[in-house]
């Protein structure tokens, strides 16, 4: 009895769960360059208790996977606006260390330094990129021309496991060294930003389907309790 | 329930959007007027468990498991996208052609830079724009000339009653930046160099990159009437489904109080 109860519970705990995940991407569908994130459950089983005890059927989440896919590019015709077609990650190169991003809405600092929003400078190969003379071009191959001439080529790299990217705010994600590669086959977007991948129609299911399931729960552990108060009733009578 | 205050974030960044759309709304028959759009980001997140982490089995969990915070908004860029431009015949309204910006002579002494360039003679005869603020570098126009003449290059002549050759009374400058989208907006059409814009570089109209100068045209506002209504109806249907959001939340909340029944 008060294990159908727990697993109940662990299913309205894992839909509320979900439910703090689907508001992180619809408070986020206008955000550029951000990438919505799926939950996997998985069954747990309750490692405490000798084997033949265990109840089995406990829900808990088993993983969480950033969806890389791409986002729609929206022309902005800002010079500093790029965006990376299929693959990659921008490099930007925070006071934590290097960080990745698809946001590609940059701008200039007073020395001349290509920046993110945040204020981290954007990597070139030979590392920040530095602009003089007057404008900024970046061709397809993510190459980068200033007033003066050739300057660099943009930093892009490619997560090895995209399961392994950790989520940091600021549009920013990090991962183990080991984990990043360059990918000089992307392909980079001048005047572009790419936006938000999340889908407000699948959020609104998504919102139906948590508060649905939620309430299936509650109505189950309903049902038991109300089960379990006959059974004392009986007991007593 | 985070839901609630993500979702309240993602309200506020639409109230936000809403504003930026709006004041480009007000501004879409403002001459030389640059849309805005506003910047988000991702709030922090929290780690509730770690990918790569051991699990009690001793096995690698592939994957972690974050819970953001919301969006919030960290900057309004303007838009430097060239406006249409509108034919209007009178001699002293100006356009540029390309890229480049009109020095304005502020009251303080500052120069400030701005792509309208419906300008007008004040009681002197200097151009000035229709706050009276002087072109910088300035032109007078002598009292007696009846006709004027602007090149691309930015020359200015004027014919004098009674003389057959025109006279050249002075030349438009120019200037650019590296970053328009840093400059700050003053409000009037103006905009001020700030870090991130880079630093003006002057030049002659048609050269090093500047645009050319077209007269008896003005530049219309770049906003487009269309594009911002598709913003207004994405705006509101976002701002919708985040209040969507924090209705799940609350009635998820509702029953799990329900659970008790007294």
């Amino acid at each position: 009895m008060d294990a159908a109860m727990y697993k109940a519970l662990s299913g309205a705990i894992a839909q509320s769960r979900r439910l703090d995940v689907a508001a992180q991407d619809l408070a986020n569908v206008n955000t550029s360059g951000y990438k919505g994130q799926r939950l996997a459950f998985s069954e747990v089983l309750a490692n405490r208790l000798p084997t033949s005890e265990r109840p089995g059927g406990l829900v808990a989440v088993g993983s969480q996977k950033t969806s890389l896919t791409q986002g729609e590019i929206q022309t902005t015709g800002n010079p500093f606006h790029l965006a990376i077609e299929g693959e990659g990650f921008f490099v930007v190169r925070t006071a934590r260390g290097e960080r990745y991003t698809r946001n590609g809405s940059f701008t200039l600092k007073s020395d001349g330094t290509v920046v993110s929003t945040n204020g981290d400078p954007v990597l070139g190969e030979n590392g920040p990129i530095q602009i003089t003379g007057g404008k900024m071009e970046v061709a397809a191959d993510g190459s980068v021309r200033s007033g003066e001439g050739e300057v660099d080529k943009l930093k892009i790299v490619r997560l090895k496991d995209s399961r392994q990217a950790v989520k940091e705010g600021a549009n920013l994600f990090s991962t183990a060294l080991t984990n990043v590669q360059l990918a000089p086959e992307a392909t980079v977007m001048q005047g572009g930003l790419e936006q938000s991948n999340v889908s407000p129609i699948d959020g609104m299911v998504a919102l139906i389907t948590i508060q649905r399931q939620f309430e299936a729960y509650q109505r189950a552990m309903g049902l038991m309790d109300d089960a379990t108060q006959k059974m004392i009733a009986a007991g007593t009578n | 329930m985070r839901a609630l205050w993500t979702a309240a974030t993602g309200m506020q960044a639409q109230q936000l959007t809403l504003d930026v759309i709006s004041n480009n709304l007000a501004n879409v028959q403002t001459a030389g007027f640059k849309r805005s759009r506003v910047d988000f980001q991702d709030l922090v997140y929290e780690m509730l468990q770690a990918p790569g982490a051991s699990s009690a089995q001793g096995q690698e969990i592939p994957a972690g498991f974050q819970v953001g915070h919301g969006s919030r908004a960290v900057a309004t860029q303007r838009l430097f996208i060239k406006g249409d431009l509108q034919q209007t015949g009178n001699s002293l309204d100006l356009a540029i052609e390309g890229d480049g910006f009109f020095q304005i002579q502020q009251p303080s002494g500052d120069i400030a830079y701005t792509r309208a360039g419906a300008f007008k003679k004040d009681s002197q005869g200097r151009l000035v724009t229709s706050d009276g603020f002087t072109l910088d570098p300035e032109i007078t126009l002598p009292q007696n000339s009846t006709s004027v003449t602007v090149g691309v290059d930015g020359t200015v002549s004027v014919t004098i009653a009674g003389q057959q050759q025109p006279q050249q009374v002075g030349t438009i400058q120019l200037a650019r930046f590296t970053n328009p989208a840093g400059l700050q907006s003053l409000g009037r059409n103006l905009f001020l160099p700030s870090q991130s814009s880079g630093d003006a570089t002057q030049g002659t109209p048609g050269q090093d990159g500047l645009g050319t100068l077209i007269q008896g045209f003005v530049e219309s506002s770049n906003v487009n009437v269309v594009e911002e209504m598709v913003g207004l109806i994405v705006t509101q249907r976002a701002y919708e489904i985040n209040s969507r959001a924090i209705r799940t939340a609350d009635e998820m909340m509702q029953t799990a109080n329900n659970l008790v029944r007294v």
